[in-house]
């Protein structure tokens, strides 16, 4: 625990939500990743949006590779889903950080 | 097709490997709800036994293959010895059609790993990561300056295929010519790195593989654990000056090289006296 008490005194408040931040970001990121048919997707508003006037079955994933998607309307309710929770959560914490004023409440401890 | 996850352990006298497989696939059975199987040796199993682990609760599959090249490394502030040279056998070894290798010492706390599942690629490498607060790391970029991109062997996914079949031969080549290898590099050739024979052959092979879709996050051998949940991870770790900074990783998977304190912390979420 003397270690503990140390690294907090010698914690950096704007640092330490920075960083936190940051975590949050990159789960957000990792979040809006979904599998679909052999390919993966990050999906965005954009996407999202585009794939309702599509024509082709084909769709580029992630890494370029053309994916069939038989079925857009499966697509959209997987890749909706996956966006609105990731979305909704980073939401939350990201107001939840605000809220907190010291290095121990930030980590939780 | 038959999808699992291959874990490596080969105890040593000083770092039980075999609890932190244990751990890791208690980890995996709560967040990827996959099987998992072992590559391990005599003396491990033995070892486990005698702390009255049942390696069948953990594991489909227990695969014994004795690895008998040691090797030494310094982590944590000492020197350890350690044997993982069999990775490069992966390809023989695994009972799965579809195979993720995962390092022992990874915090599972999500599903995403999962992603990799019925993908239409053969292999999917790892090669994107960050240190868990930034700190720049030149090692986990390129081998050396104006040398070749680093590759993780910490994370591979693979299919029973040609490719990934040529793929472990030339792991194998590698291993069993480092010096060579090595020297042609510019690297050390001690200790042999599964990380640089995973660099190096994916270089040389020139396939443009796609990677696993996440950053691999990591904490150095150097940084504190304070504590370990299924639910976070919390570290102390260094900056400049003697300073130190906590930092709270949730919901998010975590590689911890202080494997001192991974066995620890481990054993007491298993319930284990060591």
């Amino acid at each position: 625990m003397e270690n503990l008490d140390q690294a907090l005194s010698f914690a950096n408040y704007q640092t330490t939500l920075t960083q936190q931040r940051k975590l949050l970001t990159q789960k957000f990121q990792e979040a809006t990743v979904i599998a679909y048919n052999g390919g993966l997707f990050k999906i965005t508003p954009e996407l999202i949006g585009g794939v309702k006037n599509l024509q082709s079955k084909w769709l580029l994933d992630m890494n370029g590779t053309p994916i069939k998607i038989e079925n857009y309307g499966d697509f959209l309710v997987d890749a909706e889903n996956a966006y609105n929770k990731a979305i909704s959560e980073y939401g939350e914490e990201f107001s939840s950080l605000r809220l907190k004023r010291n290095v121990k409440s930030l980590v939780n401890l | 097709m038959t999808q699992g996850i291959l874990l490596f352990a080969h105890n040593s006298e000083e770092v039980n490997y075999g609890v932190m497989a244990v751990w890791m696939s208690e980890r995996i059975a709560r967040f990827l709800g996959k099987p998992v199987s072992i590559v391990t040796d005599n003396y491990t199993v033995e070892s486990l036994k005698a702390i009255s682990i049942d390696l069948k609760k953990y594991f489909d599959n227990v695969i014994i293959n004795e690895c008998n090249t040691t090797q030494t490394r310094r982590l944590s502030g000492e020197n350890i010895i350690f044997k993982n040279l069999d990775r490069c056998d992966a390809y023989d070894l695994t009972p799965y059609d579809e195979t993720l290798i995962l390092d022992i010492d990874i915090a599972i706390m999500s599903d995403r790993l999962n992603l990799v599942w019925d993908c239409a690629d053969n292999i999917l490498i790892s090669n994107k990561s960050t240190d868990v607060i930034d700190r720049p790391y030149n090692e986990f970029g390129f081998l050396k300056d104006h040398g070749i991109e680093f590759q993780w062997a910490t994370e591979f996914y693979f299919k029973k295929s040609e490719i990934a079949e040529a793929f472990f031969d030339k792991c194998k080549s590698i291993r069993d010519n480092y010096a060579w290898y090595s020297m042609l590099y510019g690297m050390s050739n001690h200790p042999m790195r599964n990380d640089h024979i995973w660099s190096i052959a994916i270089h040389e092979m020139n396939v443009p593989f796609n990677k696993i879709p996440r950053v691999l996050r990591f904490a150095t051998d150097l940084d504190d654990l304070v504590e370990l949940s299924s639910e976070r991870a919390l570290f102390n770790v260094k900056v400049k000056d003697g300073k130190t900074r906590l930092i709270n990783i949730k919901d998010q998977d975590v590689h911890i090289l202080n494997k001192f304190e991974l066995i620890v912390l481990s054993a007491i979420e298993l319930g284990i006296m060591l």
